[in-house]
């Protein structure tokens, strides 16, 4: 792999010292002149039909500015599909039904509760399976399915496949549903000037937003304007959500600026959630080893609306369609709404819960093989060929990065080499070091992962170069924390020829970045990194034309080097960089790239393998991740520190789902009853496993700089790597998740009960 | 949070007479971090906050000739990281220690610690008025009852969250309260009362009286004990349940045995059958499996606690195997 | 009422029912300290009092009355940063940034008592701050660099601008 000069290096991130320094700001510390505060009351019911609403007592609260219901002409705009901006029916506790604006928030809260709501309940359903039942009440028109049908992707047969097996294993696999909950709860301030609204919200696509907003509010995008600050993180939770339109359509009635701010509960309720499944997943098996069929039915809840949920069931069944060489899988996917919150998007979108399965089973297929885990990976992972088959999409039309059709090679894959690496790294195969109680029982487990590997939506950068030699990277793409625009800024100085410094990123404002996509399904790094390094090489070609031109030599003889036109072959400086643009004709020179990316050739994905060294309390059912091992092939890693922390937190992070993380509904109400951070059991410092992190740096000839996906893969195999090192270190395979101290205890109750 | 006067008296006659002008209108606060959430969330209104944090005499450790007292303004952070306490009463350390996290332990009060209100999620959601705040109903015991009671439950299954109590139960602690009718004391053991004695306090106080600290006598030489907690995660989590366990050995028998179990009951819940068990038994001959099933012989779980029941047996059996080992 | 803020003496006025986050982000425009949960449950709000780790959602302000409170804006000097802010910068220790300021308050209260913490220690005493991008493995490496590099003197503090309101133009 060619040594590069500003990619490869652990680069300052972007953006950090004023979060160090409390500087940074971020949505809810913005305050506008005449700022008013709002509030929104969330329905107690999981199923009504808002009858009426009495605003009388409400508006005759001093200082009350605004007060919106469902009946109000602003409400009816529909956004993400099924969603209107107030809706006179209410499907779960916790749907928006009102909102206010006052002087103050103790206004604002009197409001609420002045406000005089008749419901008219209905029959509710929060369990996704019964809420197919024939005798369910129907949540949106169309039924409870969502799409009339279920989600089937095939290859080859899987009931030949079963047949021709000399094993079949089968089980069912529970996922529960949790939080992202980042730690920002979601916040909008929006304020209208004549016609035109600009929104500062908490945002990880300012274009998608304004589109949002465009849509429900019947207001064309050109007189939108949305700017996202420093974003407080939402691992993708934070779109689809009403919060931006109650701001606007308050700011519009009252004719003032209005701030809204989710308080914690009413992120945990009426922000997103992870998609609870229940997986039946089947495998067939040779005796040799080989897999002959793998049949997933798979039932996600989505909740009251669909968000992303479309999405999610896809790509629930990748891990069980490509991870495995087997010519025959099935996939049938459900996605049903319930009277639950809204389930959408969260790092992995899916695929944790459906590699949870594929990787817990594969596990137990090894085992009763009588062949090592890891042995029986390295036999049957997909390879660089890909599945076995002919192609059947057109060879001119962009690879699908979730394919399931035979015959395309990936662009590159490092799986092998992550197993090897990762299992060297954890000891796999050597005796497991005995902790010191003998009520701590200690095991090792690993699994694998499969992962779309960054090609995404169409994307736009432009590079300028100022008159003082400095480069301006112009993109959509809004840094979520994961560090993109450090990421894209060392990409910048790559293409163009000058240091990391020289670069500055502009960013998250609709009216002046080119358009971009949300930073979503791991592909800010490829797809925007794409139309970087485009536009920053047009760059520097316009910036040779002028130095060929300035210095009279011939252009193919000329570089752009470490901020300096040097000399193609002896790297002899010429001139600086900050010269020349001080000589530009123009204030500026600048250039645009769009860029569709993707292969017709190849399937560009990323890869994975994790090994986790567990820890059992017999006494208390904890389990505790002593030592972690995460190898991944994201290709080249463009900044090695910020990419080291972004897998160590996508295990940890993950470690929630895996162990202690639900989100609880009372049966009998409908109400999510441990909406805090103290109930819902995010992983702490305290929890933090030590984690080695590898990364195998395969040579990728699409990517740019051969950088693949990162962002999502860490959290994708972590569930299945614990699981199965629980089941090595107590012998019972567990399969539901999360693994809390509850279902240890009672599963070590009945090992003892069945010897 | 509603509007409140907030008010800060120096002396204990003082808070009380405050206390005891407006009846139901005022409310006692020390570090305030149970209150304010219960504020925030409308589950109290009180117009009037009386601070106990102005008043001297309720702060601070007093060593005397054959106990301690411990203030009820001590914060958790002082009582964790005291010295001479750590080694002359280890398990109070221990307990302390066990509490949340560091910034509520730098606030939050022993006091208050014993004086805290439910955590059971229906109580703690507006939603529900549930028995704990006035209703008729406790959710719990046809709800999501993971976390509830297990033993010793009534008109509710909600469990006493607090780690100090059994802890200091398991060492005779007397707690010393300051009320309308004067000083008095009591076995701290007693403070406790059960949702059927007491439907909005889970104490015996009456109103306007106010918890000013807590007497324990010195162990005896021979004496060891440990307290155990188990947590969904470590720190931050109340119990899941806890053993406080105390013991004297002499000539090779248990001569004096306390097993207090937190997070398992409406009140910190004293195990007679288990210590009974013990007490007389040679060291060598204590079957600690034995008085696990004894500690326990009453449980009676809910539809999602049983495993507290096999969690607790487990606690009481190491703390005992632990304490006999010492 | 009177609170010491940043090294600064000030009179301010709080309704009682204010927390001490409501005085410091909307009266002093101190926005470092943030809302996370207001339930003293994530830590993202965390300053120190009297040189201990509080959190500032679940303290009255009046709690506060005639104490020394340090947010995260008063950690920087004209010097530059604090040795626990250019350990975390140099270990790449936060990723969107929304509990870092909490963090650093809370590690430079660990150190303000305890100059060598071991991991224990540090996990102990960083374990009611939550991050949700579980940056916790370079925050662990954060703490340690800083480890014996504070300076107890006190030091002229850049944090005092009190900024004024973001308003902008009409958009």
């Amino acid at each position: 792999m060619a040594r590069l000069s500003v990619v490869g290096r652990s680069v300052v991130r972007r953006g950090l010292e004023e979060k160090l320094t409390g500087e940074a700001r971020y949505t809810a510390d913005l305050k506008l002149p005449g700022m008013l505060h709002a509030r929104v009351l969330l329905s107690p019911h999981p199923h009504a039909e808002v009858v009426s609403v009495d605003t009388s007592a409400a508006e005759a609260v001093p200082g009350v500015h605004a007060v919106f219901t469902p009946f109000d002409d602003e409400a009816s705009g529909l956004f993400a599909g099924d969603m209107r901006v107030l809706d006179t029916r209410v499907r779960f506790v916790g749907d928006e039904v009102a909102a206010v604006a006052a002087e103050t928030e103790e206004e604002a809260d009197r409001a609420i509760e002045l406000l005089g709501v008749e419901y008219r309940e209905l029959p509710f359903e929060t369990d996704a399976g019964k809420a197919l039942r024939p005798d369910a009440t129907d949540i949106h028109e169309g039924g409870n399915l969502w799409g009339g049908e279920p989600l089937v992707l095939e290859r080859g047969d899987v009931e030949a496949g079963l047949r021709e097996a000399d094993m079949v294993l089968e089980e069912t696999y529970v996922v529960a549903s949790h939080s992202a909950a980042p730690l920002e709860p979601r916040a909008a301030v929006a304020r209208w000037c004549e016609d035109r609204l600009t929104v500062w919200k908490t945002s990880r696509g300012v274009h998608q937003d304004r589109a949002h907003l465009s849509a429900a509010l019947g207001v064309p995008e050109e007189r939108i304007r949305v700017v996202g600050p420093h974003f407080g993180a939402g691992y993708g939770a934070k779109d689809e959500s009403r919060c931006a339109m109650l701001a606007a359509v308050l700011a519009r009635k009252a004719g003032r600026a209005v701030r809204l701010e989710y308080s914690r509960y009413q992120e945990f309720v009426a922000g997103r959630v992870r998609h609870g499944a229940v997986i039946e997943l089947k495998v067939g098996l040779k005796r040799s080893g080989e897999i002959t069929a793998i049949d997933n039915k798979t039932l996600m809840n989505t909740g009251a609306y669909l968000a992303s949920g479309a999405g999610e069931l896809r790509r629930a069944a990748q891990g069980g369609l490509y991870l495995y060489r087997c010519p025959n899988v099935r996939y049938e996917g459900r996605l049903a709404y319930t009277n639950s919150p809204v389930a959408g998007s969260y790092r992995g979108l899916g695929a944790p819960q459906g590699h949870f399965a594929v990787e817990a089973l594969m596990d137990q297929s090894a085992k009763s093989l009588g062949i090592d885990p890891v042995k029986f990976r390295l036999m049957n992972h997909v390879g660089l060929e890909g599945q076995l088959g002919r192609r059947t999409s057109p060879r001119d039309l962009v690879v699908d990065t979730q394919p399931v059709e035979g015959g395309i090679p990936f662009s590159s894959n490092g799986l092998r080499e992550c197993i090897l690496r990762g299992a060297e790294a954890i000891g796999w195969g050597t005796a497991v070091e005995e902790a010191v109680e003998p009520h701590l029982k200690r095991g090792v487990g690993m699994a694998t992962c499969i992962y779309r590997g960054g090609p995404g939506w169409e994307s736009t950068a432009r590079a300028v170069l100022q008159r003082d030699g400095k480069v301006d990277l112009h993109t959509g793409v809004v840094d979520v924390g994961q560090g993109s625009h450090t990421v894209l800024g060392q990409m910048a100085a790559e293409a163009f020829g000058c240091g990391y410094e020289e670069v500055r990123v502009v960013s998250g404002d609709s009216d002046v970045a080119p358009h971009s996509p949300i930073t979503a399904g791991s592909t800010a790094t490829f797809s925007a990194g794409l139309a970087v390094k485009e536009a920053s090489e047009k760059l520097r070609n316009g910036l040779l034309d002028m130095a060929s031109t300035y210095l009279e030599r011939a252009k193919d003889g000329l570089d752009v080097s470490e901020g300096f036109i040097v000399a193609k072959g002896s790297g002899e400086r010429l001139e600086s960089v900050a010269v020349l643009a001080s000589r530009m004709p123009g204030k500026f020179m600048d250039a645009e790239a769009s860029v569709v990316p993707g292969s017709a050739d190849y399937i560009v994905n990323s890869f994975a393998a994790h090994f986790a060294l567990v820890e059992v309390d017999l006494l208390t059912g904890s389990v505790s991740v002593v030592r972690y091992v995460a190898a991944h092939d994201s290709g080249r890693i463009i900044n090695p520190l910020a990419a080291v922390n972004q897998v160590e937190g996508g295990v940890s992070q993950t470690l929630g789902l895996t162990l202690s993380e639900e989100l609880v509904t009372d049966g009998a109400s409908g109400v999510t009853l441990n909406g805090s951070f103290l109930e819902h059991k995010c992983p702490t410092i305290g929890q933090y496993p030590e984690i080695e992190t590898i990364f195998v740096e395969t040579e990728d000839p699409i990517a740019p700089f051969g950088a693949k996906a990162l962002g999502e893969p860490p959290s994708v195999p972590v569930a299945a790597a614990v699981i199965n090192a629980v089941y090595n270190a107590v012998g019972v395979r567990f399969t539901e998740i999360p693994l809390t101290p509850d279902k240890v205890l009672e599963g070590l109750a009945r090992k003892v009960e069945a010897a | 949070m509603n509007p409140f006067e907030f008010v800060e008296p120096e002396s204990l006659e003082e808070a009380v007479s405050l206390l005891t002008k407006e009846p139901g209108r005022a409310e006692v606060i020390a570090g305030g971090t149970d209150l304010l959430s219960e504020l925030k969330d409308g589950l109290r209104r009180p117009e009037r906050l009386v601070s106990l944090m102005g008043v001297e005499e309720l702060g601070g450790v007093r060593w005397e000739r054959d106990r301690v007292w411990l203030g009820a303004s001590l914060t958790l952070g002082s009582l964790a990281e005291d010295e001479r306490l750590s080694g002359e009463y280890p398990i109070l350390a221990q307990a302390a220690r066990s509490i949340a996290t560091t910034q509520i332990r730098s606030v939050a009060t022993l006091g208050g610690n014993l004086c805290q209100r439910p955590r059971c999620w229906y109580y703690r959601h507006p939603g529900f008025p549930c028995y704990k705040k006035g209703g008729v109903h406790c959710y719990g015991v046809n709800g999501y009852n993971r976390n509830l009671a297990i033993l010793g439950h009534g008109a509710s299954v909600m469990v006493h969250p607090s780690d100090m109590a059994p802890a200091l139960i398991a060492m005779d602690a007397r707690l010393e309260s300051f009320g309308p009718r004067g000083r008095r004391t009591m076995a701290l053991e007693d403070f406790f009362a059960g949702p059927n004695e007491q439907q909005m306090q889970e104490h015996v106080l009456e109103r306007g009286e106010i918890v000013t600290g807590v007497f324990v006598s010195k162990p005896p030489s021979d004496a060891r004990s440990v307290f155990l907690k188990a947590q969904d995660r470590t720190g931050e989590d109340f119990a899941l349940a806890s053993v406080a366990a105390s013991a004297s050995v002499s000539d090779g028998a248990v001569t004096r045995a306390r097993m207090i179990l937190g997070g398992v009951a409406p009140v910190p819940y004293r195990s007679q059958k288990a210590e009974e068990y013990l007490v007389g038994q040679a060291v060598k001959e204590v079957e600690s499996s034995k008085a696990a099933e004894l500690a326990l012989c009453h449980a009676r779980p809910l539809r999602h606690n049983g495993f507290k029941v096999i969690l607790t047996k487990n606690l009481v059996r190491h703390a005992i195997e632990t304490i006999l080992k010492q | 009422m009177r609170l010491t803020v940043n090294g600064r003496a000030r009179r301010v006025d709080a309704a009682h029912h204010w927390t001490l986050l409501r005085l410091l982000r909307d009266v002093l425009a101190l926005t470092g300290a943030k809302v996370g949960c207001d339930r003293g449950e994530c830590g993202a709000c965390t300053v120190a009092v009297d040189g201990q780790p509080v959190y500032a959602c679940q303290m009255l302000a009046m709690q506060a009355r005639g104490k020394e409170v340090v947010t995260v804006e008063g950690l920087a000097s004209e010097e530059g940063l604090h040795p626990v802010q250019r350990a975390f910068l140099e270990e790449d220790a936060g990723q969107c940034g929304y509990c870092t300021p909490g963090f650093v308050m809370a590690a430079y209260a660990l150190l303000l008592r305890n100059p060598s913490p071991t991991e224990g220690e540090i996990r102990e005493a960083l374990a009611g701050n939550l991050c949700r991008c579980n940056a916790y493995g370079r925050i662990l490496e954060g703490v340690k660099a800083a480890t014996g590099k504070m300076d107890s003197r006190p030091r002229p503090s850049r944090g005092q601008a009190l900024r004024g309101n973001d308003g902008e133009g009409c958009g």
